[in-house]
């Protein structure tokens, strides 16, 4: 208990002139009578409790009492000094690193934390709080809410986002959001270093909650395959990091979630041990798990997309050697090769040529550039990007162009150069630049070895993967069919998200495998891999840092008390009204 | 107190000369008074004639009868005697109030004129723990000295209880007993009191004096009420459901105490000395055939 307004104690003057007036008010009048034998006889009748009599005769002035002591009370607002939390602005920081899944077999770290948060919101009484998760870079769920319901509402919906916790990052923040008053910051994590904390501690208690436990942790470092000639070699790294010798189980499943291999692997104390699977089949991704008597799941799992892009640049010996050097600084398998050979070329590989006759064949994809069948034509005027995919990161309105051939029929025009077609695209799929190197300074220009790029992206990207991500990491990447959309699974085909636009595409928080599908395309594997630093655990400590006033230390919970008590005083106002209707002001 | 207080102003002196004592009480005075008897007696007044009987006075032989039809006839006369009547004044301090004791004295020397006026025997006395000798005269002569007897009554101060004392002053063979008292006592004593007085008188009257206040107290607020007997103090909040279990105590003891006089075959009159005394003397008393 406590109380908010000792100002307002002055009014306990009013009680007392009460009282003072009752003190010196006449108290008897003497009055003789001939025989006080029928008054005794009535006074031994209501005798009977001398108390209650009193009480009786002096209800007027003990309800009056009551009411002014209730008046002061409120004014002077009690509350209930309940065990409180710091500080007038609170702050939860909470880490939602993978780190924080480690799990004593009862219950993980975060869920723990996520039950003293809902104690803590319990003790708030009525100050508000702000909720920042901690990940890759902080974010803001709750900004000075006061309502209980919403504060429980988003502890329940926190969930942990796998990322690393990017500590100066948020400290930069927290300063920021800090204001003047005082502030009691609570950091939920699973170690963090003092170091991390700023200097600046006036009126900014830091509580920080760490594991306070060594977990125990083994590993999948790092798990890699590549192809070859005898097949799929895939090798696995797992780190040990216990104080004991473990064994562990290593299975490797491919893209369908089909058990590929399976192997013992015995792990020294403290040493990280590498193993290798020969002889897989060949599969588009693999994930490998491994199963161990440790307490922290998430960094026994890894994927590895396997590189089975085989596809290879032909480059026309006839074109100007800029565009092979160009293609070979991209990739350096690119061959240069004569025309006859051109035609020989089998499977998805991409040619570059300027004879036309490739542009009717469908197995490989064609980058022409110049057409060896029409003469090009003197052109003049500004060049303009109609379909902005293959320069997004190259514009091309910079670049002068001396000549240009005729347009080819059929064709989606990409760019033009004064409303004539410079870039095309046939319904074979196959671009068409309508100029040779040596009429335009194109290959001067920066943007045209980006060009070459998306082109060869573009042309060959139809049966690539989308590569590996940090968990929630946003990226821009370019699918072939862009305007579509493109579901996103898990391995085990559970739907995650639509990807809608894929200038933001934001991979998911879980590590695993996942691909990309859109309706009768084939899927773009991707991998969202755990961050190294999130599979070596360090043990935390709980500490606490820097002083608030015990003033603000105080929650004041005087809502319930004003309602009783002016319900209270309200009663006693009418309770007074009827003693005074019945027995009127003197008894 | 004065006499002039006392006295009754010479109006009222002739007016209480018109009225007499009334009493059916058959115990009479030895000597000869002027209140006709059921009796037969020497007076002048005529009652009947009896047949003589060996044995009879021969001197109320009616001779002229006896002249006339030579029968003995006995000529009989009522008897005319005097009344021996005391009055028994409350002088306990509980009749100090100043109303009830003018009252009180008045009613003593209204009530005693007349008496005296009819030439009977009139004895006066009061509880007093002195040995001051009661008032006995008879005579209209001694109308004066009655008077001043009263007056002398400066202030009732007389302690102790009226009821339990009072038999101690009351001559025998009364023909009326007159008690003046506000009845204020316990109602055991009273009945202690009455149970004796038969013996003592044959027409005992109990005359109750109660004033306004008494009957309705006016009171308010928180009142110490001090009793004029014991001066204990007593301190009462006065409140309706106070005043209201008053009003039922007092009208019990005031039940009780006529149903008690009745038992013991004694008259009782209540009077309420607020009313006056003319009132009381010439509607109240008349009304209930006490003086006539």
């Amino acid at each position: 208990m406590g109380i908010s307004n000792l100002a307002f104690l002055w009014t306990i003057v009013f009680p007392l002139i009460v009282i003072i007036y009752y003190f010196f008010r006449k108290k008897y009048s003497v009055q003789e009578v001939s025989s006080t034998l029928f008054w005794r006889e009535v006074m031994k009748e209501t005798k009977v409790s001398p108390y209650l009599q009193h009480l009786q005769r002096n209800t007027l002035f003990y309800l009056q009492m009551l009411l002014f002591l209730f008046m002061i009370l409120t004014l002077l607002q009690p509350y209930i000094k309940s065990k409180a939390i710091a500080g007038e602005q609170i702050i939860w920081v909470v880490d939602t690193s993978a780190s924080m899944l480690v799990d004593d077999g009862k219950q993980s770290v975060f869920e723990k934390y996520k039950q003293e948060m809902h104690t803590l919101s319990k003790q708030l009484g009525g100050k508000s709080v702000t909720i920042i998760t901690v990940d890759a870079e902080p974010k803001i769920l709750l900004r000075d809410e006061q309502k209980i319901a919403t504060i429980q509402k988003a502890i329940d919906e926190l969930q942990v986002t796998y990322g690393h916790e990017n500590w100066s990052n948020t400290m930069d923040f927290l300063q920021s959001i800090i204001e003047k008053k005082s502030t009691a910051v609570y950091i939920f994590t699973d170690a963090m270093d003092r170091k991390q904390l700023p200097t600046r501690t006036k009126n900014v208690k830091w509580i920080v909650r760490g594991t306070d436990h060594k977990y125990q942790n083994i590993s999948l470092q790092r798990f890699g395959a590549i192809q070859s000639e005898k097949g799929v070699q895939a090798i696995a790294q797992i780190d040990n990091q216990t104080k004991k010798n473990q064994q562990a189980t290593l299975k490797v499943y491919d893209a369908n979630n089909k058990l590929m291999a399976e192997k013992n692997v015995s792990l020294k104390a403290g040493q990280v041990t590498k193993t290798v699977l020969n002889d897989l089949e060949m599969t588009t991704a693999l994930t490998a798990k491994l199963t161990v008597n440790d307490e922290y799941t998430a960094d026994q799992s890894m994927s590895a997309l396997l590189a089975t892009d085989q596809s290879r640049i032909y480059v026309d010996q006839s074109l100007h050697q800029l565009v092979f050097k160009a293609f070979q600084s991209i990739d350096p398998a690119t061959s240069t090769i004569t025309s006859k050979q051109l035609k020989t070329i089998q499977g998805r590989n991409l040619l570059v040529t300027n004879q036309t006759q490739f542009l009717k064949q469908t197995q490989n994809p064609v980058l022409l550039i110049g057409r060896d069948d029409q003469k090009a034509f003197p052109v003049q005027g500004n060049i303009k990007a109609i379909d902005q995919n293959l320069f997004s990161y190259a514009p091309i309105d910079d670049i002068y162009v001396e000549k240009l051939y005729p347009e080819v029929q059929n064709a989606k025009t990409l760019a033009t150069i004064d409303d004539k077609p410079l870039i095309q695209q046939t319904k074979n799929g196959h671009i068409v630049v309508l100029t040779d190197l040596q009429m335009t300074d194109w290959a001067l220009h920066p943007s045209f070895p980006l060009f070459l790029w998306n082109v060869k992206e573009k042309l060959t990207a139809t049966e690539s993967q989308l590569g590996t991500f940090k968990p929630g990491e946003k990226r821009v990447i370019s699918l072939p069919n862009s305007p579509k959309n493109y579901d996103i699974y898990s391995a085990d085909n559970e739907y995650i998200t639509t990807l809608t636009d894929n200038g933001s595409f934001v991979a998911p928080a879980k590590p695993g495998l996942y691909y990309a599908k859109s309706d009768g395309d084939d899927a773009f594997y991707f991998i969202v891999a755990l961050e190294q630093q999130e599979k070596t655990l360090s043990e935390g400590t709980t500490f606490q840092y820097g002083e608030v006033s015990k003033k603000d230390t105080i929650a004041k919970d005087d809502s319930v008390f004003s309602t009783i008590l002016i319900i209270m005083i309200l009663g006693l106002l009418i309770a007074e009204w009827e003693v005074q209707r019945r027995y009127g002001f003197t008894n | 107190m004065n006499k002039a207080k006392t006295a009754l102003s010479p109006e009222w002196s002739s007016r209480i000369r018109r009225y007499s004592l009334q009493s059916k009480s058959r115990i009479r005075g030895q000597h000869k008074g002027s209140h006709r008897s059921k009796y037969l007696g020497s007076s002048l007044e005529f009652s009947d004639f009896r047949e003589y009987h060996p044995g009879d006075d021969v001197r109320q032989l009616d001779w002229n009868v006896l002249a006339r039809t030579e029968k003995y006839f006995i000529k009989r006369f009522l008897d005319e005697q005097e009344m021996r009547v005391h009055i028994l004044l409350d002088t306990t301090k509980s009749m100090a109030q100043r109303e009830k004791w003018k009252v009180a004295k008045q009613l003593t020397v209204a009530l005693g004129s007349m008496v005296l006026n009819k030439d009977d025997h009139l004895s006066f006395s009061y509880v007093n723990n002195t040995t001051l000798p009661p008032f006995r005269k008879k005579g209209a002569r001694f109308q004066k000295a009655f008077e001043q007897a009263v007056a002398k009554l400066e202030k009732p101060d007389t302690k102790g209880n009226f009821a339990r004392n009072a038999l101690t002053v009351i001559p025998k063979d009364l023909t009326v007993l007159i008690i003046i008292s506000d009845g204020l006592e316990h109602l055991e004593e009273w009945q202690i009191f009455f149970k004796q007085l038969p013996k003592l008188a044959g027409d005992v009257r109990f005359l109750q004096l109660q004033t306004a206040e008494e009957m309705a107290p006016s009171y308010t607020g928180d009142v110490q009420l001090v009793d004029m007997e014991t001066k204990e103090p007593l301190n009462v909040s006065m409140s309706q459901a106070v005043l209201t279990s008053y009003q039922q105590m007092r009208m019990a003891h005031q039940k009780q105490l006529e149903a008690l006089c009745h038992q013991y075959g004694i008259a009782f009159l209540s009077i309420k000395v607020n009313d006056g005394i003319q009132h009381i003397l010439f509607q109240q008393l008349t009304k209930a055939y006490w003086i006539r």
